[in-house]
Order: C-alpha cells, then sequence, then structure tokens
C-alpha cells in the first residue's frame, strides 16, 4: 500500500529532485519521512488533497497524496 | 522622479506650519526610501539626547518606491524614530492599504515634528493638508475611530489611530490601520501619542509615475504568475502565518510559559486547523498581496471581531501565557489592537508578571486583585486593560516595559524578563536554536525576528552549533528581509512562497529608470544595517556590546519542557557567535563598526565623527 | 464576455484595480480603473467587488450613441464621441461606469482580463 509524498522547494534535494515519492503506507508521516531519507524536522506541515493541514503525527490510508509544506523562513 | 513622488511632508505640531519639500535625489540614490530614508533622517534630524516624547524627537512615516505598485507585496510602510522603550533606534513596519494612498496624494514621506497643544489628526486630501481638531476622539479605540472617521471623511480615506494606550504613553503603544493591521513594536504609537496626534487620514487620486511602463508591467505580472504557481502557495494563503506554530512546537520553538520551554502541552488546540475553522471569515490581504495572510476572525465566544491571532500573537498571547482557547487568544489579541498595544511586548510582560506571581513575588493584591497564574484568560485580559490605562500599580508598572518592570521589582526577576535593548523578545525560544539567539541579540531595534528568521537554518545545521557560517547566514538575512522595509513591500513572498529575488532589481529599474543591481540592493541594505547601528552607537551612552547580550533566560536556565527540555545555550557560546558575527560585519570587538567599514559604505562623511 | 467576481474570494488587496489603471491608460493608478472593492469592515468583514455584467444600459442610455460593443461583446466608450452628460455613469446598476476631472471620457469595463491574473485567490474570472 504506497502513499504518495510531494516535496516542495528545498524539500526536494532530499529524493534527488524529484516532484514526488512513493512511500508505503502503515506509519506516521514522520516514520514515512524517514524511509523517504526526508528530514522530518525541516517539514512545516503536511497539506492533505482536501487542502487540511496536518501535523507529522498523521497516519495516512493508502492512496493518499500528501503535499509536504517546507519550513521557509518564518514570520 | 520615477517611482516617487517627489514631494515630502513636513508638519510642525508645535506651531502647527506645513510644509512641503522636494524629495532630495542624492538620499533616495543612496537610502532608496521606507526604512532607508527614516534611518537617514533619523540620523539627520534627531539629536542625540532627544527625549523621545519631547518636541525634539520626530516620526518619520515612509512608504518605499515599490509601494502603492502593481509589484507583488506593494504594500508596506515605515514608521522611524527614537524608541520610547529602549532610547534607540526603532521602526516598524506596516501593511495595508495606507503606504500607497500616501503615494498617490503625493509624498515619499511625511515628517512629524514637535508636540501638538492639543490633541489633532493629520488630514491629508492630496494637496490639502490640515491639522484637525481631535479632541472629541480622544480616548476612543483604535477601530472605533477608524469606523468612524470612514462614516465622517469617506471610504475613500485610510486611516491610522492611536488608542488610548498611545494617549496614555505606554512604551510599547502601536499604531493601527485598516481594522487589524498595526506598526506594532519599538513605540512608535508611543510617539504618536507624546505629539498628540490621534490618527492620519489620507485620501489620494493621484497615480505613480512610472520609468518603463510596459516592462515594469510585465516584470509585475510575471512575479505575480510565480507567486499563484508556488508550491506552498495553497497553504500559505489558507493559514497565514499560523501554519508554523505546529513546527515551532514540534520543535521547542513554541514560547511557552514565559519561555520556560519552546513546546506546550495544549498546543495542538491553537495549531492552524483548529484556527481556520473555529473563528476565520476572510483571508484579507494588505495592497497588492496575491498571498493574504491576514485571517479576519469573528469569535462567537467573546462577540468580537480581529485580524488576527497571527503567529506572534498565538505565541505571545497563547503559549506564553499559558491560554489554549483560541477564541481567548482572538479577544487578548482583539483587546490589544482597540487599545493600542503591541501584542508581542504586551504578551512578554503579562507572561513576565505571571512568573512573578507563581514564584510569590507578585502578590494578588499588587496584581489589583487579578489571580495571574498562567493560562487565566480573564487575567490576561484584565491586565491588558490595566496596562493600556495605565491603571493601578501593576498595570502602570508594565507599562513601562519588562526591563524596567525587572528593575524595579528586582528579587531576581531580571532573570526571566526576557528582552534584548529592552524590547520583549518576539515568539520563538531560544534555548537551543543559537543562529537564532544571534538574531535575536543583534537585531537593531531590540528583539524581535523580523530582521532575520534562522532556525530553519539551525535545525538543519546543528541546533546549538557555534560556527562562523551561522553567523553569517544571520548576516545575510539581515541585509536582505529589511531591504523589503527599504523598498516599501512585503518580504513574505519571497519568503513563504520562495518568489525570486531576482525580481527586485530589474523591477525598480523598469519602476525608476535608474541602472540597479541586486548587489547595489544588498550594498543599501547594508549602508541603512551600519547606520541604523551608529544611532545606537550616538544616542545611548555606553553602547556597545553589553546591549547585544542575550536575554538570561536562554544561556543560564535549561528548557522546562518539550524537545529542547534540558537544554540551553551556555553563555559563552553566545559571545563566540558575537566574534563572529563582528568580525565578519567589520565591527570591533565592542561591536562598533570600523571606519574602514563605514568608507566602504559611504558612510564615513555622515557618521564618521561617532565611529570606533 | 464578461468579468465575475466572487466576493467570498476577495482579500482586498486591490491588485485588479492597479492592473486594470495600467490596462486602460498605461498609469498606475487604481482610482482610475474599470471595477471597485467595497470593504464592510469591521462586521460582517468581508469584500464586495463591483464588476461590469455587460448588460448595456450604458448604450441604451447615451444620447450620442457613443458606447460600442467590441469583438468579444464588451461595450466600450469611444472617447472622441462621449459629450460626458454622465447618463451613462447614473445609470449602471453596478455604478462601474466611472468619470474624473483629468480625463475628458468616461470609462467601462473591456473585459481584457488583466485583473484576473494578478487576483491571488482566483477570485474573479471571465466567461459568457
Amino acid at each position: 500500500m504506497s502513499v504518495t509524498v510531494v516535496p516542495v522547494g528545498g524539500l526536494k534535494g532530499y529524493v534527488g529532485g524529484r516532484d514526488q515519492v512513493e512511500v508505503n503506507s502503515g506509519g506516521t508521516i514522520q516514520e514515512l519521512l524517514e524511509q523517504a531519507g526526508i528530514d522530518a524536522a525541516l517539514v512545516a506541515a503536511v497539506l492533505r488533497e482536501d487542502d487540511e493541514l496536518v501535523t507529522v503525527d498523521y497516519r495516512p490510508r493508502a492512496g493518499e497524496t500528501l503535499k509536504l509544506i517546507a519550513v521557509m523562513g518564518g514570520g | 522622479m520615477n517611482g516617487y513622488t517627489g514631494r515630502i511632508l513636513r508638519v510642525n505640531l508645535s506651531d502647527g506650519t506645513i510644509t512641503t519639500e522636494r524629495t532630495p535625489r542624492e538620499v533616495m540614490r543612496d537610502y532608496l526610501g521606507g526604512r532607508g530614508l527614516g534611518a537617514y533622517l533619523l540620523w539627520t534630524e534627531v539629536p542625540a539626547g532627544a527625549d523621545p516624547l519631547g518636541p525634539e524627537n520626530k516620526l518619520f512615516i515612509s512608504p518605499g518606491p515599490l509601494s502603492g505598485t502593481l509589484f507583488p507585496g506593494a504594500g508596506k510602510m515605515d514608521f522611524t524614530t527614537r524608541s520610547p522603550l529602549t532610547g534607540g533606534y526603532a521602526d516598524a513596519s506596516m501593511g495595508g492599504m495606507l503606504t500607497a494612498e500616501i503615494k498617490y496624494a503625493g509624498y515619499d514621506s511625511i515628517i512629524l515634528e514637535g508636540v501638538s497643544d492639543e490633541p489633532v489628526y493629520l488630514y491629508i486630501d492630496d494637496d490639502t493638508v490640515e491639522l484637525r481638531d481631535a479632541s472629541e476622539y480622544w480616548g476612543m479605540g483604535s477601530f472605533a475611530l477608524e469606523e468612524r472617521l470612514k462614516d465622517e471623511l469617506g471610504e475613500a480615506f485610510q486611516i491610522a489611530t492611536i488608542g488610548p494606550a498611545g494617549e496614555n504613553l505606554v512604551k510599547y503603544a502601536c499604531i493601527n490601520h485598516d481594522f487589524g493591521r498595526q506598526a506594532g513594536r519599538g513605540g512608535v504609537g508611543t510617539v504618536m501619542g507624546a505629539k498628540n496626534v490621534k490618527a492620519i487620514a489620507v485620501r489620494g487620486t493621484g497615480g505613480i509615475p512610472i520609468a518603463d511602463v510596459d516592462t515594469f508591467t510585465r516584470l509585475s505580472r510575471e512575479a505575480y504568475r510565480e507567486c499563484k504557481e508556488a508550491d506552498g502557495f495553497k497553504a500559505w494563503t489558507r493559514y497565514g502565518t499560523m501554519i508554523v506554530t505546529s513546527w515551532c512546537d514540534k520543535n521547542g520553538a513554541l514560547p511557552t510559559r514565559n519561555f520556560q520551554s519552546g513546546s506546550f502541552e495544549d498546543a495542538a488546540d491553537i495549531y492552524a486547523p483548529v484556527f481556520r475553522h473555529s473563528i476565520v471569515v476572510t483571508d484579507k490581504g494588505c495592497f497588492g498581496c496575491p498571498s493574504p495572510c491576514g485571517k479576519y476572525s469573528h469569535s462567537k465566544k467573546h462577540d468580537i471581531y480581529v485580524e488576527g491571532p497571527e503567529y506572534e500573537t498565538n505565541g505571545m498571547l497563547g503559549s506564553d501565557v499559558g491560554l489554549s482557547d483560541i477564541e481567548d487568544i482572538a479577544k487578548a489579541n482583539q483587546l490589544c489592537d482597540e487599545l493600542g498595544l503591541d501584542t508581542i511586548s504586551a504578551g512578554g510582560c503579562i507572561a513576565w508578571a505571571m512568573e512573578c506571581y507563581e514564584k510569590g513575588i507578585l502578590d494578588q493584591e499588587q496584581a489589583d486583585g487579578l489571580d495571574l497564574r498562567f493560562g487565566n484568560a480573564e487575567a490576561t485580559f484584565g491586565l491588558i486593560e490595566r496596562i493600556a490605562k495605565r491603571q493601578g500599580w501593576l498595570g502602570n508598572l508594565l507599562a513601562e516595559g519588562v526591563k524596567h518592570a525587572a528593575a524595579e521589582v528586582g528579587q531576581g526577576s531580571e532573570k526571566w524578563a526576557v528582552h534584548v535593548k529592552g524590547m520583549e523578545q518576539s515568539a520563538y525560544d531560544t534555548h537551543s536554536a543559537t543562529s537564532m539567539l544571534l538574531a535575536y541579540m543583534t537585531a537593531d531595534v531590540g528583539a524581535h525576528h523580523n530582521r532575520a528568521w534562522a532556525i530553519t537554518y539551525d535545525i538543519a545545521e546543528g541546533r546549538d552549533e557555534v560556527s562562523p557560517k551561522k553567523a553569517a547566514k544571520v548576516i545575510e538575512l539581515q541585509h536582505i528581509r529589511p531591504l523589503m522595509d527599504v523598498l516599501g513591500c512585503c518580504r513574505l513572498q519571497w519568503v513563504e512562497l520562495d518568489m525570486s529575488l531576482d525580481h527586485y532589481a530589474p523591477v525598480m529599474k523598469a519602476l525608476t529608470g535608474v541602472e540597479i543591481s541586486w548587489e547595489d540592493l544588498l550594498q543599501i541594505s547594508e549602508r541603512v544595517w551600519n547606520l541604523t547601528r551608529m544611532i545606537w552607537v550616538r544616542d545611548v551612552e555606553g553602547f556597545g556590546r553589553e546591549w547585544d547580550a542575550p536575554a538570561p533566560r536562554f544561556v543560564e536556565e535549561p528548557a522546562a519542557s518539550g524537545p529542547t527540555e534540558g537544554q540551553f545555550t551556555p553563555a559563552e557560546a553566545a559571545q563566540q557567535m558575537l566574534d563572529y558575527y563582528y568580525d565578519q560585519r567589520g565591527w570591533d570587538e565592542n561591536g562598533i563598526p570600523t571606519p574602514e567599514t563605514l568608507e566602504r559604505l559611504g558612510l564615513a562623511d555622515l557618521v564618521g565623527a561617532h565611529s570606533s | 464576455m464578461r468579468l465575475y467576481a466572487d466576493n467570498a474570494k476577495c482579500s482586498g488587496c486591490r491588485a485588479c484595480l492597479v492592473a486594470c489603471s495600467l490596462h486602460l491608460f498605461g498609469e498606475n493608478n487604481p482610482k482610475k480603473a474599470a471595477l471597485s472593492i467595497v470593504p464592510h469592515f469591521p462586521a460582517p468583514g468581508t469584500f464586495e467587488v463591483k464588476v461590469c455584467t455587460q448588460c448595456g444600459q450604458c448604450a441604451d442610455v447615451c444620447p450620442v450613441d457613443a458606447i460600442h460593443q467590441n469583438d468579444e461583446g464588451a461595450y466600450y466608450v469611444d472617447p472622441d464621441e462621449c459629450t460626458l452628460c454622465m447618463l451613462c455613469v447614473d445609470e449602471c446598476p453596478e455604478g462601474v461606469v466611472y468619470s474624473r476631472p483629468d480625463v475628458d471620457y468616461v470609462w467601462e469595463c473591456d473585459a481584457c482580463g488583466d485583473c484576473v491574473d494578478v487576483c491571488g485567490p482566483d477570485a474573479l474570472w471571465l466567461a459568457d
């Protein structure tokens, strides 16, 4: 079961510049990011397809696409 | 003068004379406008020793060349003055619509000098400029007065007001505008109140001359497209700055109970989605902004409207005072806005008082009957009112700022007065984030994050790492971010949407017709940075390294809980960061710009006698 | 072809007004635009966008037949024919026919779409 993760901006560097990456579902986003080699500490938030914001503790369902919002430069 | 109006408005409040003078070209070439013009005028027109609340101080109100134009984010202006809170340089940036309206009325800057005998408001309708009687408005709240003036003068007028806090000379009084925007920090509202100016009302019907209209329009439209197509556009626009609340909480950066720790156990109740779903009514934007961060909200619980809370207020009047109900934070926000108080400084002072109370140093009688425990919303509301009105011993004390309050109360309370240079720290806990700690130590208004926001760099490079590389990052940010305050536009299109910085030089060239490169723009920003440093050097006796000291909490006391529990930054590490910083800035060991640095930046003639 | 607006999405930024003035007059002056933003603050805290619906009532009422339709079906005022009688300004149900002392004709929306491009929240769009 896979989940599509869309890294944004500077986070693309962690996945070789790819626009999206498939990871196995079954854990929290934090765990899935570790799987993908993306530093979760640099993820500000995660946007679901319905525009709802979730944190890295969220457990995605199979087939979901999640957009990672990078921490940019603050206020 | 393309990009400019060519006129500066000078208002002498002591004798009522109103004059216009030509915008000096050489000054605009070297300082551009906004914060740059403000710093230049503050140096040249306000002498060392001027009482911030007296007639010699001035309030410089400056749009920038981009203000009011098609370029994305063209809605910012800068208020510059000598700070009643810190005694040094202060500026505060404000969004909304006013900056554009001032340009359309035909002014590159408005200078308020002297002190009016009677309450007045400044009325500007294109070329008609008057000081009008404001005695019947004195005492009114900010929103109430804006609504009334729009009613009396017409919706077309843009209105800025001070509330009772500015009238009562609370040291961190702010200026309100457009039902929810502020020039918040450093007491710019206090200076306006000391001058007896209750409001500014502006209508302007002119245009802004552009050297190359076609190129300027094309470049600006491309920039809008880039913003709208940005990866983070949708998320940013939906949640605004509140979007970072959860990240800060999870990374030990969310100020909790007077910065005792960087994580709040109830923070999930004040994350962005809760906010969005419970109270947000409208995404409200400043002039020319494609990505409105303003979240106009309605709290049914308290039956109030407020633009906010945004992240800073969510931190300082939320987790930092222990509040976890978003509607209570919205109410505290609205109270500060209506009364005209900077939410960051207010939160910092209240949190300090709460810690004193819980430690038994202040009692309920001293607190005017308020039960000042962390998390008490009613006590928070009550203390905000008392500060704004200088009511009761504690309200009056906190109206002076946390540095003064702690010096007065003593008993070790200086250790948890979280400020730098007398300005209360904004909402990022820096127990373990050495770049951000340095950013707060060296920001030129006091402990504010506007000049450099470097926590991501800390997380990426190692939170407690001490290195020249980190100092370099802080310096880099301190040149780019306040450049926007010089240009009269917002930095968040770059900061949050990653809009390319490559736009700015070509857009400035198309606007003004003057050749300029990105390197030129950065050098102007570095010039302004050194000028504001020299203002501190000249105006504050004994100014030097000690004034860059971090708040004791972060270098002496471990964080109490959360991801940074047990951590703090040793004082020597903070000083080492400062050493790297001074070295790279071309300042001496006491933090004073060297003659060589001033020479390189073209400041030697202006400030030379005061250099190290 | 006409402009449509979703008030609920409008953020009040006025970029549309600046884009419009640049299109109509080559000037950066939102007071010379062919649409308007009406704020409702402090309550209920929303913005209203007044746009030309291309209803044609201005053309109907013009005594000198100075208002025509272009190839997209959008109404426009011929500057040379306009006598500034202001009947169309009063007649317009949306209040989006404009005049100013420094312009010797009235002007209105020609459905160019520049405002749509600069609207961040996509509160504006063109359609039939």
